[in-house]
């Protein structure tokens, strides 16, 4: 396989794999905090959490740019610190991505945490645990198919964006040159084998992640 | 009644507001009655630190659990929680269930550990998974461990609830046991006079978020003041101590606290404290000395109340020596017999429902 392949490839699984871990950091105290209040304003937070699902991938590109860009509220203070940009970089990548695919980590986090249910928790604080504790040693593990859930979702959708890269990472080799991007860019340049060969992959990446997380949890529903 | 904690608490929940003061014995099972909301599992929940929005005092064994400005989360509290639907954790074996409390809490101790799998008989089940015991399994486990961790209140909400008669009958001698083998105090929650009377030794009644009774089962169940002595299940409690044995028949004569002596099924060892449960409906009265009866114990009484209650019943509270009995007979016979306050009496007792070991 050449470059023109491979750089991309190893490009977007960095990005999907950080962007994830990420999610899953910053997404589980969101998701729990979700999942146990009692606020009025929760379904407005759903509803922002929810937003990238229905947004055109433009529009949040859009917003990114300005938001990221040199001019903008976090990208003019990232340039004064580092003297850099963000946008058109791998990190302001990593932050439109963690955006992206915000709901696609906390939703399935947060129905996993509801599921565990109140009782529980309250069963491990009679019994000695701390609320953090509580937290890793029922609720989490008993969360475990959200996780996976979580995990799949948000890698596999990180994988495949391409509006929202186009909008503020461009196409650097390397850099910000994504799959997706790479496939854009190999179509429009009639170089239809590369762009084939890119394409079965995440074809095949993405039909064999969806088929891991059903049959888990076509296992679990069986028992 | 020694007591071991002091409670007085407040709170304001949807349908009611919960207002009790009351104090926790030493040791014993103190019984807290009443119809589902009237707030009884919220009381529990209180003592335990699950409710939020408390407000009074809770002291417990030299240690403030709820005061003006603080209130000690339930992790710290020295309790064990029994809930009504067991919870134990589904993701774990029976076995790292128990374990969970005692490894938190420091208190790792073998001999506990295999004296509670045994008294509760839960060893067989270590390595299962919650999913696949029964009802009465669950709770034997969830009662293990509460236990484990030694805490110095046990709290029990409606452990047999969600039972039905087979496994509650298969829990209630494990439930028996415990009364007998710990000596610390039990909160106990439940809403049938049948459990009550034979685990409880004192009693609190609650209406409405209201303490409308308190003082010992005996007189919970007995006294006309008691919400629970005019139910369908009526029974009279009471403590006694094995007198001696009749090795040709099988019979065990007892001693009550209130002087009275009943003869009972089994040799018992002499000495040994039974509780005796006489349900009203297996009493009956005669005006005169039956001398050709097959019912063995007729004892002397005097009608202290009449408590009428449907159209074709009566319940009547009586002495005998300085026990109190219940009798339920038809208005009829009551009429017919002519019978009123203070009349003297004979009471034959049908049915004497014995629980050994009884403190």
């Amino acid at each position: 396989m050449t470059l023109s392949i491979i750089e991309p490839l190893i490009l977007t699984i960095q990005l999907a794999a950080i962007t994830t871990i990420v999610l899953l950091l910053i997404g589980t105290p969101i998701a729990w905090w979700l999942a146990n209040t009692r606020t009025k304003i929760k379904p407005v937070v759903e509803a922002i959490v929810a937003l990238p699902i229905v947004l055109p991938p433009t529009v949040m590109g859009f917003y990114l740019l300005i938001f990221l860009g040199p001019q903008g509220a976090l990208g003019s203070f990232w340039v004064s610190i580092t003297g850099e940009a963000l946008t058109f970089s791998f990190l302001g990548l990593v932050i439109a991505s963690v955006i992206y695919s915000f709901p696609f980590v906390v939703q399935p986090l947060q129905s996993g945490f509801e599921n565990v249910g109140h009782g529980l928790m309250e069963a491990a604080h009679t019994l000695g645990a701390k609320p953090l504790d509580a937290f890793f040693s029922v609720a989490m593990p008993m969360a475990k198919r959200a996780y996976l859930t979580a995990f799949i979702l948000g890698f596999a959708h990180t994988l495949g964006e391409f509006g929202v890269v186009l909008m503020i990472g461009g196409n650097i080799p390397g850099e910000t040159r994504l799959i997706s991007i790479a496939i854009y860019d190999h179509v429009e340049s009639l170089e239809y084998a590369e762009a084939h060969t890119l394409s079965i992959i995440l074809m095949v990446f993405a039909f064999v992640s969806m088929l891991a997380m059903y049959l888990f949890n076509y296992k679990k529903g069986e028992r | 009644m020694a007591t071991k904690g002091q409670c007085s608490i407040n709170i304001k929940k949807a349908s009611f507001k919960l207002d009790v003061s009351f104090a926790i014995p030493e040791k014993g099972v103190l019984g807290i009655f009443g119809q589902s909301g009237s707030g009884k599992t919220t009381l529990l929940r209180c003592l335990a630190g699950l409710e939020t929005k408390v407000n009074g005092e809770i002291k417990f064994n030299n240690q403030i659990w709820l005061g003006k400005r603080k209130s000690l989360p339930a992790q710290q509290r020295d309790i064990g929680y029994v809930f009504q639907d067991s919870r134990l954790f589904p993701h774990l074996t029976v076995k790292e269930n128990l374990e969970y409390g005692c490894k938190r809490s420091g208190a790792v101790n073998e001999a506990n550990k295999r004296y509670l799998i045994q008294l509760l008989n839960i060893f067989s089940l270590l390595e299962r998974m919650p999913d696949s015991l029964s009802g009465g399994e669950k709770q034997r486990v969830a009662i293990a461990r509460a236990l484990l961790k030694r805490p110095q209140l046990l709290l029990m909400d409606e452990p047999m609830a969600s039972l039905d008669d087979t496994h509650k009958n298969e829990i209630l001698p494990y439930l028996e046991r415990l009364h007998d083998k710990l000596n610390i105090p039990i909160v106990y929650v439940s809403h049938s006079i049948d459990e009550v009377s034979r685990l409880c030794d004192e009693m609190l009644v609650l209406e409405a978020g209201k303490l409308v009774f308190s003082g010992t089962i005996t007189d919970a169940l007995t006294s006309v003041d008691s919400p629970l002595l005019n139910t369908e299940h009526s029974i009279a409690v009471l403590n006694a101590s094995v007198v001696s044995t009749d090795i040709n028949y099988g019979l065990s004569t007892v001693s009550t606290a209130g002087g009275s002596l009943f003869q009972v099924k089994g040799e018992l060892k002499k000495n040994t404290s039974v509780r005796l449960r006489i349900p009203a409906a297996d009493v009956s009265l005669c005006k005169s000395k039956p001398n050709d009866s097959s019912i063995l114990n007729i004892l002397q009484a005097r009608i202290l109340s009449v408590v009428e209650e449907t159209a074709s019943e009566v319940l009547l509270q009586m002495t005998v020596n300085k026990d109190i009995l219940l009798a339920r007979i038809s208005k009829k016979s009551f009429k017919q017999l002519g019978l009123k306050f203070d009349m003297p009496v004979y009471v034959q007792v049908k049915g004497i429902l014995l629980q050994q070991n009884r403190i």
